[in-house]
């Protein structure tokens, strides 16, 4: 019996093991990691999308039905809940490895260094390409303090209870998290938001020139739209902190 | 040359005895060196200078000096190759430098280059990485009337660019992560792209991938530095067609079952 299964797993190893050694190459891994990308994009759109529910002048009646018919699909939110976190662990997991090795590519480093691109970004030295590491870390903090707040109604009982001990609607709960007098969420998503404006105006164009996409009719415009979305999605988070906190 | 064109300078080597020893920078005084001399060439002078006062002359690597062997190498002031585009260091004239500079001279810096002496670093790395799979196995026989090789010009061009890769390094030093992926991605192109490479088309990108993983470089964060940094100007173009290659034989081909 014990055999058996031994026997069992040696088998499935031979079957997918030229697909995981194409997956831990360099080229492979990047793939990963451009695919993680751009699917937590695809995330990103829904999730702004979701959110700008609160812009609408109904006292939160809008956004409060959005957020119970999310939350009636139990099932559902439960699968996307496991696959997006499936997805961020590989993706910090893949990063952290891949940042590790390059760093390992060159142990002694030059005394001087100067780029010859100079005239392609704005502010040489804050080019969002070389902070993608410190840019995701700020993400994953901006990720963690976020899923605290939310999620796990980790901040305190005032923020998600009434007076009389009932839960606060979803509205009030994004009123009292992002009061002015809780500096900690106004500056951590502020920050955070503006880390992942950084991150994906590399990163969405990175992805697919990872993926193999680079001709020259389609190049200039993708690199358009990952600015575009970059912004987009960085700016539109971030109101949520700098202005719509202030007038709630 | 009227010596009042001439240029002073001051040089900081780095000067490393052998692979394992430990290195540091020295200084160089330079005076009155010509404008038109060429990068190596001030480099003689001043190995000419330091073998009068016995001191060991600076090892530097070159051969042909007309930018076509891939020999040279050399981070000058933090720009491999110095500051010129398309540019190699026997290329480079001294008339791109003021009287009264610093420059500072540093090897290529990778951990698949070590340093094997001063600013000369063993590149063999990439001939394993060539030996790995950049070649044709089929005996193509005497060169045909060009008219007669079912090749269009777009491909033969694109084919050619990418052939223009001399093997220098300078993508590998000038990359943040001392990638290969500029190196290799030329050399996978040159082959991908002509009916002559088509055969060994999967087995050709897989095995060079995995040398060069073995050999220790780093990998590409698509931040392009090593095209600006290229002689040949090879483009990050062909970084892509590298990828797609890598897919394609990953999920099309039965190489590396
Ligand atoms: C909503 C969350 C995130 C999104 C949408 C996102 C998106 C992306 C995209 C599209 C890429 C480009 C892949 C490529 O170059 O092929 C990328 C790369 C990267 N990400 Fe993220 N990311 C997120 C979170 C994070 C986090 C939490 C980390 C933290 C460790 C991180 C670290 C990195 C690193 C190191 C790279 C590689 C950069 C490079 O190759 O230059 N990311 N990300
Ligand atoms: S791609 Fe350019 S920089 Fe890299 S080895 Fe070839 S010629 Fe040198
Ligand atoms: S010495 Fe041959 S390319 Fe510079």
């Amino acid at each position: 019996m014990i055999i058996q299964i031994k026997n069992d797993s040696a088998e499935k190893e031979t079957t997918l093991r030229w697909l995981l050694n194409a997956l831990s190459t360099s080229v492979g891994r990047k793939v990963v990691l451009a695919i993680t990308g751009l699917l937590l994009c695809g995330f990103l759109v829904a999730h702004l999308a979701g959110n700008l529910l609160l812009y609408v002048g109904d006292g939160g009646k809008s956004y409060n039905e959005y957020a119970h018919a999310l939350h009636e699909q139990a099932a559902l939110l439960a699968v996307a809940e496991i696959g997006l976190f499936g997805l961020l662990i590989a993706h910090i997991v893949i990063a952290l490895q891949v940042s590790s090795e390059n760093r390992a590519a060159r142990k002694v480093g030059y005394a001087v260094t100067r780029s010859k691109q100079e005239g392609r970004y704005a502010m040489e030295g804050y080019r969002p390409d070389t902070w993608m590491l410190v840019t995701g870390i700020i993400v994953l903090a901006f990720i963690i303090l976020h899923l605290m707040d939310f999620k796990f109604e980790g901040r305190g009982e005032a923020f998600y209870k009434n007076a009389d001990g009932s839960a606060v609607t979803p509205f009030e709960k994004a009123k009292n998290l992002l009061s002015t007098s809780n500096l900690i969420t106004i500056v951590g998503y502020a920050v955070g938001s503006f880390a992942l404006l950084a991150h994906l105006a590399h990163g969405f164009q990175s992805a697919f020139q990872t993926l193999g996409i680079n001709h020259p009719k389609y190049t200039p415009l993708i690199k358009l739209v990952g600015l575009v979305f970059a912004i987009a999605i960085g700016v539109g988070f971030a109101t949520f902190p700098l202005i719509w906190s202030m007038s709630h | 040359m009227s010596s009042s064109r001439g240029l002073n300078l001051t040089l900081k080597i780095w000067r490393q005895p052998g692979p394992n020893a430990r290195g540091e920078f020295r200084t160089y005084e330079m005076k009155n060196i010509s404008p038109d001399m060429s990068f190596l060439e001030m480099l003689d002078v001043l190995n000419e200078q330091l073998i009068q006062t016995k001191e060991e002359p600076v090892a530097f690597d070159h051969d042909c000096r007309e930018g076509i062997c891939g020999m040279c190498s050399l981070m000058i002031n933090g720009q491999a190759h110095g500051p010129d585009r398309a540019t190699t260091t026997c290329q480079l004239h001294m008339r791109r430098f003021s009287d009264g500079d610093t420059i500072v001279i540093e090897p290529w810096r990778a951990s698949a280059f070590p340093v094997i002496r001063d600013l000369a670093t063993d590149r063999a790395a990439f001939d394993r990485i060539i030996t790995a799979g950049g070649y044709v196995s089929v005996n193509t026989g005497n060169a045909q009337d060009a008219n007669c090789l079912p090749v269009g010009r777009d491909r033969q061009e694109k084919s050619m660019a990418a052939a223009a890769c001399i093997g220098c390094g300078a993508c590998v030093a000038a990359c943040k992560n001392a990638s290969a992926m500029l190196f290799v991605s030329a050399k996978v192109s040159q082959l991908a792209l002509l009916p002559q490479g088509e055969p060994e088309r999967a087995r050709r990108v897989t095995r060079m991938v995995a040398q060069m993983d073995k050999e220790g470089f780093g990998g590409c964060t698509n931040t392009y530095e090593c095209e600006a940094a290229c002689p040949a100007e090879v483009s990050v173009s062909n970084i892509a067609r590298l990828n797609r290659e890598y897919l394609r034989a990953v999920v099309v081909s039965e190489e590396g079952v």
